[in-house]
C-alpha cells in the first residue's frame, strides 16, 4: 500500500511549547477545570433575557452555539435561525414546528451547560417559551411533560420578577390551552 | 542540538475527521488487507504518529536525514508491512506504547541487518518536506526519548484539537466566540501573558455583559472538550480508556509544572 501526504508547511503549532504550557492547554479540555473557572460571573437574568431575545443570531447569542452543538454543525439547521432574533422566531406566525423544536432542544442543552444561575434561568425560559409557542401556534405539544406539569412550569416562570412582559403573555396563553387539555 | 523557537499558535483550520474509527481499527484494516475504503484513515493515522516517531529518533541521536529514513522504513515495514498488528493486543496497554516498543524492536533489527537507507522504498510513503520538523525544541533537552515521543504526540493532538475547534467555530457562525476564547484562554497560555479581563473583551467585541462573554467562551471550551474526547477515542480500544488516557496525559504534562 502506498500512501502519500504532505504536511502543511505554514501551519503554526504547539510543538516547541514548554511542558507546563501544554499542561495548561490540555487542562482546558478537562471538564472539571471548567466548573471552577474564574469566569463564572452572576448577572441579572432580566437583562440577559432581554439581550438574548433581541440578539440577531449568531451574533453573541448564547443559544446559537447550543443550536450548532445539538445539530452537529448542520448548516440547514443553523441557517433556519441565522439572521433572526429569538424574539422573531418565537413570535413569528410563520415559525415551523421544527424551528421551535430546535429552539427547545437548544434551550434544554444550554440548561445543562450554563456558566451561571442567570444563564440557566434564561435557558430554562427559552426551553419553555418554545414549548408554549408551539402549543399556541401549532396546537402541538413538543415535550413528554404532561399538560398539568407544563401548566405548573409556565405559572412558576410567570411569577419571576425578571420575566419579560411578552413572555408572561405567551405563558399565560399557553396555560389556558394546558388547562383545557388536562381538565378534559 | 539546535533549539527551535515555538511559533505563536494561529491555526489556519483543519479538516473534519471521520468519527468511529480508531487507530486499532486502522491497523486491523491494514492487516486484513481491506484498505479500499480507508486510505484517508490510514493517512490520518500516519500523520498522527510520524512526527512523534521522528522526534523520538532525533532524541536518540540520529541526524535529521537518518531519522527521516528510519521513520519511513518503520512505517513502511512494520506498520504498513503488517508486522505491527501481528503483535498488537488491545488488552495490553496503549497504542502509543505498542508503537514505541515496536519502534525499538525495529531499530534493533536495523542495526543487526543492514542500513536503513537500503530498506527505504523508492516511492516514499510520507513527504518529509517541512523544514520546521528538522530540529527538536528546547524542551526536549529536559526529556528522555520516550518522553519526547509522548511530548510530540501530545503536541500533534493539541494542534488537531485547536484546528478542528477553530474550523467548527468559524463554519458555524461562531468566529467571535473563537476569537474571544483565543484572547482569553489561548494567548495567555501560549504567550505566558495575563488573560484579557472580561470587561475588556466585552468592549473589544461589543458584547453586552460579562456573563454573555463568559458563556460564549465556555461554548468554545465545550467544543474543545468534545474534540479532545473525539480525538483520544481514536487511540484507545474502548470508551472507558478515554478518561484513563486523559489522566495519564495530565500526569505526564504535570512534570513540567
Amino acid at each position: 500500500m502506498r500512501l502519500r501526504f504532505k504536511m502543511s508547511s505554514n501551519r503554526k503549532t504547539t510543538f516547541g511549547l514548554r511542558l507546563g504550557q501544554l499542561a495548561d492547554l490540555f487542562a482546558v479540555a478537562v471538564k472539571d477545570q471548567v466548573s471552577s473557572d474564574s469566569e463564572r460571573v452572576e448577572e441579572n437574568p432580566a437583562k440577559m433575557l432581554r439581550d438574548e431575545l433581541a440578539e440577531i443570531m449568531p451574533g453573541s447569542s448564547l443559544l446559537f452555539p447550543a443550536v450548532s452543538e445539538i445539530s452537529e454543525n448542520r448548516q440547514d439547521s443553523m441557517t433556519t435561525l441565522a439572521g433572526k432574533s429569538l424574539q422573531q422566531v418565537l413570535f413569528s406566525p410563520d415559525s415551523s414546528i421544527e424551528q421551535l423544536k430546535l429552539i427547545k432542544e437548544a434551550g434544554k442543552h444550554l440548561t445543562t451547560t450554563s456558566v451561571s444561575e442567570a444563564e440557566r434561568a434564561v435557558a430554562n425560559t427559552i426551553y419553555h417559551a418554545a414549548i408554549a409557542r408551539c402549543l399556541i401556534l401549532h396546537n402541538k405539544k413538543i415535550t413528554k411533560h404532561s399538560f398539568q406539569k407544563l401548566d405548573e412550569s409556565f405559572a412558576l416562570l410567570m411569577e419571576k420578577d425578571w420575566m419579560a412582559g411578552e413572555l408572561i403573555e405567551l405563558f399565560s396563553d399557553a396555560r389556558r390551552i394546558c388547562q383545557t387539555m388536562w381538565s378534559n | 542540538m539546535i533549539a527551535m523557537k515555538a511559533d505563536k499558535y494561529t491555526s489556519i483550520g483543519g479538516g473534519q475527521r471521520t468519527f468511529g474509527a480508531t487507530h486499532w481499527t486502522v491497523i486491523e484494516s491494514i492487516a486484513s488487507k481491506d484498505c479500499t475504503g480507508s486510505r484517508a484513515l490510514v493517512g490520518d493515522f500516519l500523520k498522527a504518529y510520524w512526527k512523534p516517531v521522528y522526534c523520538y529518533l532525533r532524541h536518540k541521536g540520529y541526524n535529521s536525514e537518518k531519522a527521516k529514513d528510519l521513520t519511513q522504513g518503520f512505517f513502511h515495514e512494520v506498520v504498513l508491512g503488517r508486522e505491527l498488528i501481528q503483535r498488537a493486543d488491545r488488552t495490553k496497554g496503549r497504542f502509543r506504547t505498542l508503537l514505541l516498543r515496536a519502534l525499538d524492536r525495529y531499530l534493533v533489527s536495523i542495526h543487526r541487518k543492514e542500513t536503513a537507507q537500503k530498506r527505504i522504498p523508492e516511492n516514499r510513503i510520507i513527504s518529509l518536506e517541512d523544514s520546521t520538523f528538522g530540529e527538536l525544541p528546547e524542551e526536549a533537552d529536559n526529556l528522555n526519548s520516550d518522553e519526547v515521543f509522548h511530548y510530540t504526540w501530545v503536541c500533534e493532538l493539541l494542534d488537531r484539537m485547536l484546528d478542528e475547534v477553530e474550523t467548527e467555530c468559524r463554519q458555524s457562525g461562531m468566529a467571535v466566540h473563537w476569537d474571544m476564547f483565543s484572547d482569553r484562554i489561548l494567548r495567555p497560555i501560549l504567550a505566558s501573558a495575563e488573560p484579557l479581563p472580561l470587561e475588556e473583551l466585552c468592549r473589544k467585541y461589543c458584547i453586552n455583559g460579562r456573563t454573555r462573554a463568559s458563556g460564549m467562551i465556555f461554548a468554545v471550551k465545550r467544543r474543545f472538550q468534545a474534540a479532545a474526547k473525539r480525538l483520544l477515542r481514536e487511540s484507545v480500544a474502548s470508551e472507558q480508556e478515554i478518561d484513563e488516557e486523559m489522566l495519564e496525559l495530565m500526569k505526564f504534562l504535570a512534570k513540567g509544572r
